[in-house]
């Protein structure tokens, strides 16, 4: 029965492009304009240089397209506004992943799966699209095998360390005498390097201005790790999430919606002792934290100005951070896999949140221009476009791209982006993750910054949801 | 002992010299009037007295005690403003206790002390209201009442009238008498108006450009004007000055004027020694010049009259008194004449009148100083 | 003789008013068919007793389509269930909206942090600039120079005064960090506490608006008489007794209209906390008009954000119509 639809919907879609084709080349060049809204950074604006440069349409129109590069504290509000006002500014949007479902919802978001039905090279894109970014980025409701959006940055976080510390061999010797393991220095040993190691670090380098620190002195005060603590966006979710998946604790699962619930999960024993684990490492912060501030930025402008000896951030993020025009230790920070839980077993568990941007197609543009905005997909996930991307600062989303043999050497936290993949799962995607993120980020903030326990949190957190989505209908 | 004593006062403001050595000396009990012009210092001496302002130079000797530098609230003064300065934010009750709630007096010993001072000032049925809702007249009273209400020995009150109109002026001069009879205090009093000068004042010291002129009792002021200004700020109508020449021998000086010469005045002695042909103004008050009966004086050579023949050019009706103005040949003067008198006068009319000349002032026309 | 009509304005009252005339003017120009009656349309328009509305339509229009249109139409959302983000169509709910804000123990919270910024900022501002003032009725060297800084802080946007001072407190590079772990030994992390997060915005508030209560203060203090201190001199008032007899009572109406404007004004603080603290730690200093913005914004639950604000406006135009009363009755008294 599927297989038959299929066949239909691939039939009228031949015929809709045949004649698509047929126009085309009757009413010769055609002026097309694309207009995309993406936040205001690296892999959007390589984006945009690139088709300048290089995209021909094969339909023979005259296709441009216009970036509407927003900031990202702006991104979200602006979007919203644009899709939610009916103005219909863009024909394409770089969409983070949590919002699509509340896009999807409102109308605002174009569903793909006739058009990849109907065309092979789409079909094969998504084949090669690793199934953590298929999962996180185009399908919706989660998990489900409805498809709206493609890879236009894939990301994840990894641990950015200082060579010059760690791998200083009067620290390591120094660290070895202290707690008796190893300060992680090599791929390998940051491969090997739990939380246990990890707050070991933290305490290691915490140093007073003054102190001897690698073959200098430490010019100001400094702190051994960090990682994001902030209450903007979800700016300790990403973060807390991973703790508490990594302890066997959950969020709210949307995938087995209505059945699942959030009181019970969300607040299990599992994820109190996650979100707990979390919150300890933070005293090895630098004081930031305190304010419950510590977001991405943050931690990214200390390791740049020299104040942490490494953190846990994006890779989107890394790029400045190896410009010296930006960063002081520009030269001196290198990348590797973020520390994880290890088990009884002795295996580490890394289980994280995906980062990243599916770019998307809106619902209120003509078969001709959807077809060529899907024409610009296929060109950026075509694999000369891809690895260009990623030696431009990007990652790619193609499985066939990564398995190069020389991808892994593009870029130097390319390869820990590769392994990590595999470990990557996301938050929610519903229409009400706003309310949800918002309110949970405000309880986890009450927490970091000491006004609450991790389960007098985590409660709140569980209660507010189950109450909203009781009310929405997604919980029976 | 002198209640105030004033020495060689000087005080400039920017490139303005608003008081260029000032002597004074008031007297116990004393009204000393300040008269002068707008801008000869009257309110700048006040206020150098008080301690609002402070001298370039020269003190300010109160009491016997050099306050010169001293705070204001040091001195026990008290000072009436040309703009009655009242607050006016509060009563008239609490205007009139404010000096008094500064020194702690008790409640009871303020209420009865402010109905005191306004029962004198006929202020009773005011005190509850605001200042601005009071009268003219109201609020002066109240700004004396206020001054009055701490019973310093010195009161200091600047030009207190000016902004009354002229019937309330007149009954307050009447006013300003009785307290100062009553209350016994020093009382300094500026005024660019004679009548008021003249009418309360024990002593006036007439100001000029930032310097004292002349210092006396009214009458001194009045008989013995030490130059053409004094006599031209003293005694309404003005005084009439003449331009004249010395003549005569050298022992028995003439002084001719346009319309005739005069010897014999009170100034005869201290003319002598000016050579014949010096240049002088000659003044009398329109007060000294009468019709010519026929029983009058002579020509002005022997007796205490000149005749002069003149024609009424202007009549100015005062109601008791009426102001003729004359012509003698091409010279102008006045007379004052009683209203009966006066009715029979008509513009044009031919007027024979004799100068009463033992009152008469001589003054050298250069310098404007009294010869006498 | 008839003169061609070339200019509108120059037609005479008379000759717009009645046609026969005005015809008989507009024959003898030479304008092509058409022209004729688009000009008798502008002098009907431009006629004197029309003049005036027509100048002055144009501001309404505007004022109509960009303030009184959408206040009344999302005056009337507060009565549906509508979600902006959503393509479902609005439905009647009365005042369903209006129970759920006035009984959600969040809003109340809100308020209560909102009244404890507005309390403690507006006191600030009311005594630093009431100081201010008083320091600047004095004159001294480079007093217009010092005044026109002080009041630059006015002058800034929101924005950026925010980002200003979030630097400043940064635990870690911040200013005034650095010089407190010069004294104490260590950083002052002052937005890790709520009541050291109120502070914070309080004291860039404050810093951005004393000097707008000092502007108002200073006008006050100017206008009272000099001769009012003279006499007080000379009435032995002491400074204080001074200050409160006589300087004091031409503030004060003043002082009360910028207690209210700043009031008013603080109330809807919004900029400043967004960025110094973004409501934090936690919900902290979450004031109310961050709470609208986020249910409005973010949350899009479009009816609640317009029931919520529609209270608030209420409240405003109660603080208003206190500062008018008291704008009137100030004018009266002078």
């Amino acid at each position: 029965m599927k297989h038959k639809l299929n066949i239909l919907g691939a039939l009228t879609a031949g015929i809709f492009a045949t004649g698509l084709a047929v126009t085309a080349t009757e009413v010769s060049a055609k002026d097309i304009v694309i207009n995309m809204a993406g936040p205001d950074w690296g892999p959007t604006r390589f984006l945009q240089e690139k088709f300048n440069k290089t995209y021909k349409a094969k339909s023979g129109n005259n296709v441009k397209l216009v970036f509407d590069f927003i900031p990202w504290p702006n991104f979200y509000d602006r979007v919203a506004a644009s899709l939610t006002s009916g103005e219909k500014k863009y024909q394409m949007v770089v969409s983070d992943s949590q919002w699509i479902g509340t896009f999807i919802e409102g109308g605002h978001f174009l569903k793909l799966n006739k058009y990849i039905d109907a065309d092979p090279t789409l079909q094969a894109i998504m084949k090669d699209t690793h199934p953590a970014f298929v999962e996180a980025y185009a399908t919706y409701p989660h998990k489900s095998k409805n498809y709206y959006g493609f890879p236009q940055f894939p990301d994840t976080k990894m641990t950015w360390f200082r060579k010059d510390l760690f791998c200083h061999a009067g620290e390591k010797a120094a660290f070895k005498a202290k707690f008796g393991g190893t300060l992680p220095c090599t791929y390998a040993e940051w491969k090997d390097t739990d939380w246990k190691t990890w707050a070991s670090i933290g305490e290691f380098f915490r140093r007073n201005k003054g102190d001897k620190l690698g073959d200098g002195v430490a010019a100001d005060d400094f702190y051994g790790i960090a990682y994001q603590a902030g209450k903007g966006l979800d700016f300790s979710s990403m973060q807390i999430n991973a703790f508490i998946w990594q302890h066997g604790g959950s969020i709210w699962d949307e995938a087995n919606e209505p059945k699942a619930q959030a009181v019970g999960v969300v607040n299990n024993a599992a994820s109190v002792k996650g979100f707990q684990h979390y919150l300890d490492l933070l005293k090895w912060s630098p004081p930031v934290a305190k304010t419950g501030q510590m977001d991405i930025f943050v931690i990214q402008e200390l390791i740049m100005q020299g104040k942490v000896a490494a953190i846990i951030n994006w890779a989107g993020l890394a790029p400045p951070a190896l410009d010296p025009k930006n960063s002081k230790h520009a030269k001196q920070i290198d990348f590797a896999l973020t520390p994880g839980l290890r088990g009884k077993d002795g295996k580490i568990s890394r289980w994280d949140n995906i980062g990243g941007q599916p770019f998307v197609l809106t619902t209120w543009n003509s078969d001709e221009v959807t077809m060529e905005a899907l024409e610009i997909v296929k060109w950026w996930m075509s694999p000369e476009v891809q690895l260009d991307f990623a030696k431009n600062g990007g990652e790619s989303g193609l499985m066939s791209v990564m398995a190069r043999s020389d991808y892994n050497s593009i870029r130097p936290w390319n390869r820990a982006h590769v392994e990590l993949l595999d470990w990557q799962k996301d938050v929610w995607h519903v229409p009400e993750f706003f309310e949800m993120l918002t309110q949970q980020q405000e309880e986890f903030d009450k927490a970091i910054t000491g006004q609450k326990t991790a389960k007098q949190a985590l409660d709140a957190i569980a209660k507010f949801q189950q109450d909203l989505l009781t009310e929405a209908g997604r919980i029976q | 002992m002198s209640h105030l004593i004033i020495q060689d006062l000087h005080k400039s403001f920017g490139d303005l010299r608003a008081l260029q050595g000032v002597d004074m000396v008031v007297e116990k009990g004393e009204f000393f009037v300040l008269l002068g012009p707008s801008a000869a210092g009257k309110t700048t001496t006040l206020r150098m007295v008080c301690g609002i302002e402070r001298a370039d130079q020269g003190r300010v000797v109160f009491d016997g005690e050099d306050v010169t530098g001293a705070e204001v609230r040091g001195r026990d003064m008290a000072m009436v403003f040309q703009t009655f300065a009242l607050y006016p934010h509060m009563t008239i009750f609490d205007n009139l206790a404010y000096p008094l709630r500064q020194s702690g007096m008790a409640k009871a010993d303020v209420v009865q002390r402010v109905n005191e001072v306004a029962e004198m000032l006929r202020l009773g049925h005011t005190l509850a209201r605001k200042p601005g809702t009071a009268s003219g007249g109201e609020q002066q009273r109240v700004a004396i009442g206020r001054a009055l209400v701490r019973r310093p020995s010195l009161l200091l009150l600047d030009e207190p009238l000016t902004n009354l109109d002229a019937k309330l002026r007149f009954d307050t001069r009447a006013e300003f008498k009785r307290l100062h009879r009553e209350l016994g205090m020093t009382i300094v009093y500026a005024t660019p108006d004679e009548l008021e000068a003249l009418s309360m004042g024990q002593r006036i010291a007439l100001l000029r450009g930032g310097r004292i002129v002349q210092t006396g009792t009214p009458d001194e002021l009045y008989t013995k004007p030490q130059d053409t200004y004094v006599a031209g700020m003293v005694g309404s109508p003005k005084v009439n000055l003449i331009p004249a020449i010395r003549r005569g021998a050298d022992d028995a000086p003439l002084v001719e004027m346009p319309f005739g010469a005069v010897q014999n005045g009170p100034w005869a002695d201290a003319l002598k020694p000016f050579p014949v042909g010096s240049e002088l103004i000659f003044g009398f008050r329109p007060h000294d010049v009468a019709p010519a009966t026929d029983t009058g004086g002579d020509d002005g050579d022997g007796g205490g009259t000149m005749r002069i023949a003149a024609k009424v050019h202007l009549i100015e009706p005062l109601g008791d008194v009426v102001i003729l103005d004359l012509t003698a040949g091409e010279t102008q003067l006045k007379m004052v004449l009683p209203e009966e008198q006066a009715i029979r006068y008509s513009v044009g009319d031919d007027v024979p009148v004799n100068l009463r000349v033992e009152n008469s002032f001589l003054f050298a026309r250069e310098t404007g100083t009294a010869i006498c | 003789m008839n003169k061609p009509v070339t200019n509108v304005a120059s037609a005479s009252a008379d000759l717009s008013r009645t046609p026969a005339a005005s015809n008989n003017v507009t024959d003898n120009t030479i304008t092509p068919a058409g022209g004729k009656s688009m000009r008798d349309f502008w002098q009907w328009m431009f006629s004197p007793e029309r003049r005036g509305a027509m100048l002055v339509a144009p501001a309404l229009i505007m004022l109509f389509l960009m303030n009184i249109f959408p206040l009344m139409w999302s005056f009337g959302l507060s009565f549906f269930h509508y979600k902006a983000s959503s393509i479902r169509p609005p439905r009647f709910a009365g005042f369903y909206y209006y129970e759920k804000v006035l009984t959600d123990p969040v809003v109340w919270e809100r308020l209560q942090t909102t009244a404890q910024i507005v309390a403690l900022s507006v006191l600030l501002q009311m005594v630093i600039g009431f100081a201010m003032a008083l320091m600047f009725e004095k004159k001294f060297p480079f007093r217009r120079e010092l005044l026109m800084l002080v009041l630059t802080p006015m002058m800034l946007s929101f924005v950026a005064v925010g980002v200003f001072f979030k630097l400043f407190y940064e635990p870690t590079f911040g200013i005034l960090s650095q010089g407190y772990a010069y004294f104490f030994g260590e950083p002052l992390t002052l937005l890790a506490t709520k009541w050291g997060a109120i502070w914070a915005i309080v004291i860039a508030d404050a810093w951005m608006w004393s000097p707008f209560v000092m502007l108002l203060v200073l006008a006050g203090l100017v206008s009272v008489p000099d001769y009012l201190y003279e006499a007080a001199a000379v009435d032995r008032a002491s400074w204080w007794r001074r200050f409160k007899t006589v300087t004091f009572p031409y503030v004060r109406g003043l002082l009360l209209l910028a207690l209210l404007f700043r009031t008013i004004e603080t109330f809807k603080i919004f900029d400043v906390v967004y960025i110094i603290t973004a409501g934090g730690p936690g919900t902290s200093t979450e004031t109310i008009a961050v709470y609208v913005y986020k249910v409005a914004f973010q949350f899009f639950k479009t009816s609640q954000s317009s029931a919520l604000s529609y209270i608030l406006l209420f409240v405003v135009i109660v603080l208003t119509n206190l500062y008018l009363y008291f704008v009137n009755r100030r004018n009266e008294e002078i």
